[in-house]
């Protein structure tokens, strides 16, 4: 059993592990403390001691399960909570042992802590238990920059290592080197970069780099999957898709700050970048910012095609989300033209679609587009095996973008 | 199955939907369900067709037109729909905005399934949406009616010309699910099916039976053929027996005319056991194209020798209900339900040893047992392997190896081995190593209706039995019930509700020197 496994309580000096403890582990969720060379073995004494938690023979066992190594890096407490909370249902979907670092090159102390917990769930009320261990550890000062050395032998063999990475691709650049080393898959979320083609176009450089070995996901691409979704269903109907093909002008409207902050179009950026990917549009000219507004030209077949980006301030906390798209199209042998709009509805869960034909409006439906929190994206990201090559074509356009032109 | 997620028309013609990560959507198109205000329609179609539309599963011009006899207007008729929806999706109760946007494509016509009129009504809203809302000629029938009308509505769908595409040389397609029971024997299974032909080619028909909507039926094709471990030990060489147990803790819950008819292995031996049964025991097909799997699992049905008297009563056991306890409450036995002849001998515990005589199984019996009022719901496959060739443990029992694919409710697949138990005796005890879908996945729902319908609206039919699937089983099961048309029908009832069925199905087991697994 686990009586005498080295086994701190939270904040608290060395102890020894008793029932009690275990029991506020799995059933509680709570971290305890523990020395570094003692985390494999904590753990392993964590799992065989989940036995012991059972009421009565009757009921069923804790199962562990684990399909993926998760790696997640944060910077202040208030992160570590998010992640833990992230954690914490993913788990539903995916179980995994989950690594997560907290980052503070600026404390004065100078050590490495680290904490064991467990995150369970009953899938099945009359099923087993499933649970899954979570591992942080928290570098200050000099042991911030020792921290990633702990990662790689704390790796469940044979299993996928997923890095979610939530900054800029240039800071912590030695701490992000060593993890991507390790990486299957990378995850990041260019809604919270701050320079965003910069970025876009590290990453394009980094699949490359890599041969595409590692898959590289973007959360930011994840919520456009409803938008995309929408958008091809007005050209499922035959009458329509010829439309697709002679696109005059795009309207994008998207939430930016309230005040003079630099508004972030990464999620238009790639937005653009799919129908440049998916349509063979070639860019033409740099983006050029004004305040929250930008524009774009695009080389369509060797005709100019407009790209409008206009900010809104209707949403603190969506910031750099889409809320509307038009598309502008003509086929002048034929004496059509239409109008294809999408618009977020107020209840955020739904978008309104309409397509006008000719100052007709012709069709109106709309579609399923809830507010998704970084947990329910990150859940569809796991859902991917591999890569998405699609993302990365949609990559490669956007980081294209902002060449010559303003920085966004 | 796979390859149809990239393969349709709609897919090829928008590039768009190119890697969408969104699963397939179906061209646009209107669903015709014969049998609208019935059960099926309101507690599965609706809810599945509702969910499907609301996960932008379906087209933005989709179209659902009700055909009943009951003189409802398209306004009361989605009413009803709306309340089936508010009980019976798992996405409850219906959005508001959601509500107005999928109540306005649902349309109803009255009329009677024999009146060539009500198709001609049909035929002008079909002709209407074509035009206002794009679905391009193309439809879908569903018959959820009771299965004597299916002759009368296939055959007016054939003279009223609804049957195929409207122009020459369209790409319209028209397609027709069939709900089970195909038929109440072989005989009446071959009219159906040849009544079906005369109108609709076999590639226009969905034969739907639900079990293989179901994601862990599914999952036997991948575990099986995704995987090399497994499948070099999936023969005669070392599986000793299978057994195939699907059992349900209820009656017959008010369907006794029905059940009445059919017995137990008409309800589910023929469909659902049969599909089971070919699925594990079927040669890898070359590709997961709809007719390659379903050539297969054919195969399979072809290789069971249909049971002469002798062989049916060696290898059959059935049984009735009587009255029990179920989780601690009293329950009637079946002569006491409701619109059950109270001397009736319907079956409602069968159990059968079948063989495979093929190459891969040649010799391996495959038990099924299936029943009613049995201690719990319960559907799984167990193939026990051979003991080991050569008793190196003497002084301890071993018991056999066994891989268990669980269907419901518990779905998953488990292991069952022998491990030294820790100390200084040599015991050897069984342990289990668990596979929990649920636990790897977690809890995604799914539903098999929708997953069925979808399949149909985009054309893929790997999930749905084909003629001659459907035949050879009736092949199978005409053969034992014609043994037991010659034979005594046992003294029912049999066996008392809440037990694992008659003494006698375990004698029939036993007697091979096997046992039914205890679930």
């Amino acid at each position: 059993m686990t009586d005498n496994t080295n086994i701190k309580m939270f904040g608290s000096g060395t102890g020894t592990i008793n029932n009690d403890s275990l029991q506020q582990i799995i059933e509680q969720g709570q971290a305890h403390n523990i020395a570094l060379e003692d985390i494999e073995k904590g753990i392993t004494a964590l799992w065989q001691a989940t036995d012991m938690t059972r009421q009565a023979d009757s009921e069923p066992a804790v199962m562990r399960a684990c399909v993926l190594n998760l790696v997640i890096c944060t910077e202040t407490d208030e992160e570590l909570e998010q992640a833990t909370n992230s954690i914490a249902r993913l788990t539903w979907t995916y179980p995994s042992r989950s690594i997560v670092l907290l980052s503070k090159p600026n404390d004065p102390e100078e050590e490495i802590t680290a904490w064991i917990s467990a995150h369970c769930q009953m899938p099945d009320p009359k099923g087993r238990k499933v649970c899954c261990e979570q591992i942080t550890i928290e570098g200050r000062g000099t042991g911030a920059e020792r921290i990633s050395s702990m990662v790689l032998p704390l790796l469940v063999s044979d299993l996928p290592v997923t890095l979610w990475w939530r900054y800029d691709l240039g800071s912590q650049l030695n701490l992000f080197q060593h993890l991507f080393e390790t990486a299957d898959r990378l995850v990041v979320d260019s809604r919270l970069f701050k320079k965003p083609t910069t970025s876009f176009k590290q990453l394009a450089d980094l699949a490359e780099s890599t041969q595409h070995k590692v898959s590289i996901s973007d959360l930011n691409w994840t919520r456009l999957t409803p938008w995309r979704s929408a958008i091809s269903q007005f050209f499922d109907n035959t009458s329509f898709l010829p439309y697709l093909y002679t696109v005059d002008k795009l309207e994008i409207e998207y939430e930016a700050p309230y005040d003079f902050e630099q508004p972030n179009f990464s999620e238009a950026l790639l937005l653009v970048g799919w129908f440049a990917k998916v349509l063979n549009w070639k860019p033409a000219f740099a983006l050029k910012v004004r305040g929250s507004n930008a524009s774009l030209i695009i080389n369509r077949g060797g005709q100019p095609l407009n790209i409008e980006f206009h900010g809104h301030n209707e949403r603190k906390d969506e910031l750099g989300g889409i809320t509307s798209l038009r598309i502008y199209s003509s086929l002048p042998n034929e004496n059509r033209e239409a109008v294809f709009t999408l618009t977020l509805a107020d209840d955020l869960e739904h978008a309104h679609s309409k397509i006008e034909e000719n100052g007709q409006i012709v069709s109106t439906f709309s579609a399923l587009l809830p507010l998704r929190d970084v947990t329910n994206l990150m859940h569809e990201e796991l859902s991917m095996v591999g890569g998405d090559s699609l993302f990365e074509g949609a990559l490669v356009y956007a980081s294209k973008f902002g060449d010559n032109g303003s920085q966004v | 199955m796979t390859q149809a997620l990239t393969t349709t028309a709609t897919h090829a013609i928008n590039p768009l939907r190119e890697g969408m990560r969104t699963e397939r959507t179906p061209e646009p198109c209107v669903m015709v369900i014969f049998g609208a205000t019935g059960d099926l329609t309101h507690r599965k179609l609706i809810p599945a067709l509702y969910n499907l539309a609301i996960e932008r599963h379906l087209p933005a011009n989709f179209n659902v037109i009700g055909f009943a006899r009951r003189p409802l207007t398209d306004e009361q008729f989605r009413g009803s729909l709306v309340e089936s929806i508010n009980q019976f999706s798992r996405r409850r109760p219906i959005m508001p905005e959601a509500k107005e946007q999928f109540t306005q494509t649902i349309h109803f016509i009255s009329s009677d399934f024999q009146n060539p009129e009500g198709y001609q009504r049909l035929a002008d809203l079909l002709g209407r949406l074509d035009q206002e809302q794009g679905t391009q000629g193309n439809r879908l029938f569903y018959l959820a009616t009771n299965p004597s009308d299916y002759p009368v509505i296939i055959e007016n769908l054939g003279a009223s010309g609804l049957a195929r595409p409207q122009k020459a040389g369209s790409s319209a397609w028209s397609r027709i699910i069939v709900e089970k029971p195909i038929g109440h024997d072989l005989n009446s299974a071959q009219e159906l099916n040849e009544t079906i032909a005369q109108v609709f080619r076999e590639n226009q028909v969905f034969r739907i039976d639900h079990y293989l909507g179901k994601e862990t039926v599914q999952n036997i094709l991948v575990f099986r053929f995704a995987n090399s471990i497994f499948e070099p030990l999936w023969n005669r060489r070392y599986i000793d027996h299978i057994q195939m147990t699907v059992s349900e803790e209820l009656g017959v819950e008010g369907r006794g005319p029905y059940y009445e008819h059919s017995g137990t292995i008409r309800d589910m031996v023929q469909n659902h056991m049969m599909q089971l049964l070919s699925l594990v025991c079927m040669e890898p097909p070359i590709n997961f194209e709809a007719n390659s799997v379903r050539d297969e699992k054919v195969k399979v049905l072809r290789a069971i020798a249909p049971l002469d008297t002798d062989d049916v009563v060696q290898r059959t056991v059935r049984g009735q209900y009587g009255a029990g306890v179920i989780f601690g409450k009293p329950v009637k036995g079946y002569r006491e339900e409701e619109r059950v002849d109270p001397n009736s001998v319907t079956d409602t515990f069968v159990a059968i040893k079948l063989f495979v005589e093929n190459w891969r199984w040649a010799g391996v019996p495959i038990y099924l047992r299936t029943g009613k009022r049995l201690p719990k719901r319960m559907t799984e496959v167990a193939l026990q392997f051979k003991a080991a060739p050569h008793r190196l443990f003497p002084q301890t029992n071993i018991e056999p190896s066994v891989l268990t694919l669980q269907i419901q409710p518990n779905d998953g697949i488990s292991m069952r081995f022998g491990a030294k138990v820790p100390g200084q005796a040599m015991q050897i005890r069984p342990v289990t190593m668990d596979f929990r879908f649920g636990q790897s996945f977690g809890n995604v729902a799914t539903d098999a209706y929708e997953r069925l319908i979808l399949d149909a609206l985009l054309g893929d039919s790997t999930l749905f039995a084909r003629r001659d699937e459907v035949e050879q089983a009736w092949t199978i099961v005409n053969s034992i019930t014609n043994g037991w048309n010659y034979l005594m029908t046992p003294n029912f009832p049999n066996y008392e509700s809440g037990t694992w069925g008659p003494k006698e199905a375990d004698d029939f087991i036993e007697k091979d020197g096997r046992r039914w697994r205890r679930l």
